[in-house]
Parts: C-alpha cells; structure tokens; sequence
C-alpha cells in the first residue's frame, strides 16, 4: 500500500507515474474496444441474419480465443515488432467472440412480432436496424461489451511487455526490482479499474433494461 | 525454422525439462480445481446462503485480471512451483464451481418427480438422473477452467514456476524471436488440443436425447 500513498508516484511529469500509467491503459484498452465493436458489431448482425455463417464464425473465433494472451502476444512480436499494433491486435482479437455471440444472441432473442410491426409501419432497412432492432438488442449488447472490457483491462496488462507502458509497467518493473510494493500497487489499480468498469457497464445494462414492457425482455 | 529445432534440442536450454513442468503444473492445477470445485458446488447447492456467497465471490474473481492476481499473492505465497500451483488451482475452481451450482440447480424438479414416482431408489436418481444431466454443464466448467489455466500458467513464469512461460519472457526482454516461438508454438498447442478434446468429452457426457439442444 506503501506505493500507493507515496504522493512522489503522483508527480504528473513523471512518464512512469500512477496517473499517466493510469491514462496509457486507459488508452490502450479504449483503442482496443473501439477496433473491436467496429468489427464485431457488423459482423454479430451478419451472423445473425445469416444463420449458417454463425457457427464458422464462432468456432474460428472461439478457436482465437483459446491461444493464450501471453502466446498470441509473442506470435506478433517478430511480425510487428515492439508497436502499440503487438498489444493492440491480441486485444482485439480476444473480444470478438465474446462481442460477436453476444450481439447475435440480442438480435435473435427479439422478439419476431416487433420487427414485424415495424415493417407494418412501413419503415426501411435502415429504420428498422436504427429503431427497432438495435434500441432492443442494446442490453444484451453491453453485457458482451462489459465482459470484453473486464477481459482487454486485464489483459492490458501484457502492453508493457512489448514496450507500451500501462499499469502493467508497476507489475513487471516491480517484479525486476523485486519491489513487491510496486506490484501490489499495479494489481491492486488494475482490479480495481476493472471492477469499476464492470459495475458501471452493468449500471447501464440495468439503466436501459427499465421500463421495458415483458415483452421486450424475453 | 531449423534454428528453432536447433534451440529445442540444445540440452542448455532445458526444453523438456520446462515442458514436463509446464505440462505437470496445468495437470495437477486443473485436477485439483475440478475435485474441490465439484465438491463445493455440490456443497452450496444445498444452501442458499453458501450459494449467494460462492456465486459473488466466483463473479469477482473474473473481475481481477489473472496476472495481477499471480502477483498480488507473491509476498504470501513466496516464488516457486508451489505458489503458482496454488493460484492456479484458486483460478480454475470458480468456473467449474459455478457450472456445478447451476447445473444441479437447472434440475427441473418434475424430473426427479417423476423419477421417484417410476419408483426409483435415492441412489438410482443420483446415478441415473441427476449426474447424466449435471455432468456435462460440469464438463464445460472443466473446459473453460482448463483453458485458462493453460493459459495462465504462461504467466507463472514470473513469479518462477519454470515452464514455456520462461522462454517467452526472456525472449521478451532479450528480442529474441527464435525463443518467443519456442515457448509460444507449445502453449498455443496445449491450449488448442484441451479446447478441443473437452469440448469432445462434454459432447459424449451430454445424454442422447438432449444432445441437439446443445449444439444451438
């Protein structure tokens, strides 16, 4: 705790202090979930339209997901060399599946008379994916988005292994040093970001589940 | 290609004998996880206080990222073999736990009923009832728990277990693509090959009339 409360690891200037080790994973984990709901949104409603691509899509992503995040981060590093792309593509590659299934999932659990009611309205593809069938799936959607965000904070953590900073920096700098004060302060701000993260992800699950009739939530 | 054969059979580098304690840390993680998670999800189905409890407690856990809690158990458990088969032990339990927990719950209580009123002994429900179809929901707690185990065991490296873990570490910090590869390609393996024949085995303990609800 002793790192913690050292007001000299505040020190703004300093690249290699909390808060600027904070803002670097912050920054990496961002980065990563954006790459990844652009990929795996379209794709979720994809697989969800066109049921027989939905099982190779899972198995090929299900099959990603299994590499271990330290292996899938070494694979890169004679590709990509020590670039914020080595940390970037693992995360992103972690995520689809769970993003992916989750987003299908939503779209098929709607229920089928709504959609038809929206046809009945006269309303086109595009009203139909903007207000009917997004606005519905949306729950289930965060669920899948606070999982991969709980996963990509702590999986993070690697980033400082191919030189990009990030809490991970206070784990293995800490470890070399064996300073174990230093690590304990890195596990403890990470699992706190990600307990964070996963209360307010479910803070807006619960928020956008109110005040929708039995029939929507089915 | 060739300089990755000639870094594995190089007798310096110890390749088999950090494959054998990689291979002997996930066995004995993912074996131990399984008997104390069956046995206290068994224990907490009972008891819904125990089960409120487990249940969290199991949910928090995901919540911590595994390399911080590898280290964050480092000043009590100390460097070595034994401090990385305890957290990986602890790792692996509540997937497994919790599918157990749900799994007995999941029972549709008419099921039994109508077991005991064909005239089934307790004994016969247990075996013929309640473990056919709690087995394979375990089966898939035991696979995803063995696959994060695999994985995590690359990171116990750090705090000195030995293992595949080692060469992607070093080779890390020294840039060396050839020993990244070396501990890299085998875990991928490893963890590929545990996905795949658990995924077989949970397929096989699934009882045949319920096998085309689980497939969706």
């Amino acid at each position: 705790m002793n790192y913690l409360l050292n007001p000299l690891h505040y020190d703004l200037s300093d690249q290699s202090s909390v808060p600027n080790l904070l803002l670097q994973h912050l920054s990496i984990v961002g980065t990563s979930m954006l790459i990844s709901l652009i990929i795996a949104l379209p794709l979720g409603l994809l697989v969800a339209r066109y049921r027989p691509l939905y099982l190779p899509v899972i198995t090929t992503t299900g099959l990603l997901y299994t590499i271990p995040g330290l292996a899938l981060l070494a694979f890169l590093v004679p590709v990509t060399g020590l670039s914020s792309a080595t940390i970037i593509i693992p995360l992103v590659v972690y995520t689809q599946l769970v993003l992916i299934r989750n987003t299908a999932a939503a779209v098929n659990g709607i229920n089928p008379l709504l959609p038809e009611v929206g046809r009945a309205m006269g309303m086109n593809g595009q009203q139909m994916l903007l207000r009917v069938t997004l606005p519905l799936a949306l729950p289930v959607i965060i669920a899948g988005i606070r999982v991969a965000t709980v996963t990509t904070i702590g999986i993070a953590t690697l980033a400082s292994l191919v030189g990009q900073g990030g809490l991970g920096d206070l784990i293995f700098t800490g470890i070399q040093n064996q300073n174990f004060d230093q690590v304990v302060a890195g596990a403890i701000v990470i699992a706190l970001l990600a307990i964070f993260f996963d209360l307010a992800l479910l803070g807006i699950q619960i928020a956008l589940n109110r005040g929708r009739g039995a029939v929507s939530v089915a | 290609m060739d300089k990755l054969y000639q870094f594995i059979i190089n007798p310096s580098n110890d390749y088999l004998g950090h494959s054998i304690a990689y291979i002997e840390l996930c066995l004995v993680s993912i074996v131990l996880a399984v008997v104390i998670g069956v046995v206290l999800g068994i224990a907490v189905s009972g008891n819904p206080l125990l089960a409120f409890v487990a249940v969290n407690v199991s949910g928090l856990m995901r919540a911590i990222p595994v390399i911080a809690f590898l280290v964050a158990v480092l000043p009590y458990l100390g460097l070595g073999f034994l401090p990385a088969l305890i957290a990986l032990t602890v790792l692996g339990i509540p997937p497994i736990l919790l599918n157990t927990y749900t799994g007995i719950r999941g029972i549709d209580p008419a099921t039994i009923d109508a077991a005991r009123g064909m005239g089934m002994t307790q004994q016969q429900i247990i075996t013929k009832i309640q473990a056919p179809l709690v087995l394979p929901i375990i089966a898939a707690g035991v696979r995803t728990s063995a696959v994060q185990v695999i994985a995590t065991a690359t990171l116990a490296a750090v705090i000195g277990a030995g293992g595949y873990g080692e060469y992607i570490f070093s080779g890390l910090y020294q840039l060396d693509n050839i020993q990244i590869l070396a501990g890299a390609i085998p875990v991928a393996i490893l963890a590929l090959i545990a996905e795949v024949l658990l995924s077989r085995l949970q397929r096989i303990l699934t009882p045949r009339g319920l096998r085309i609800q689980t497939i969706s």
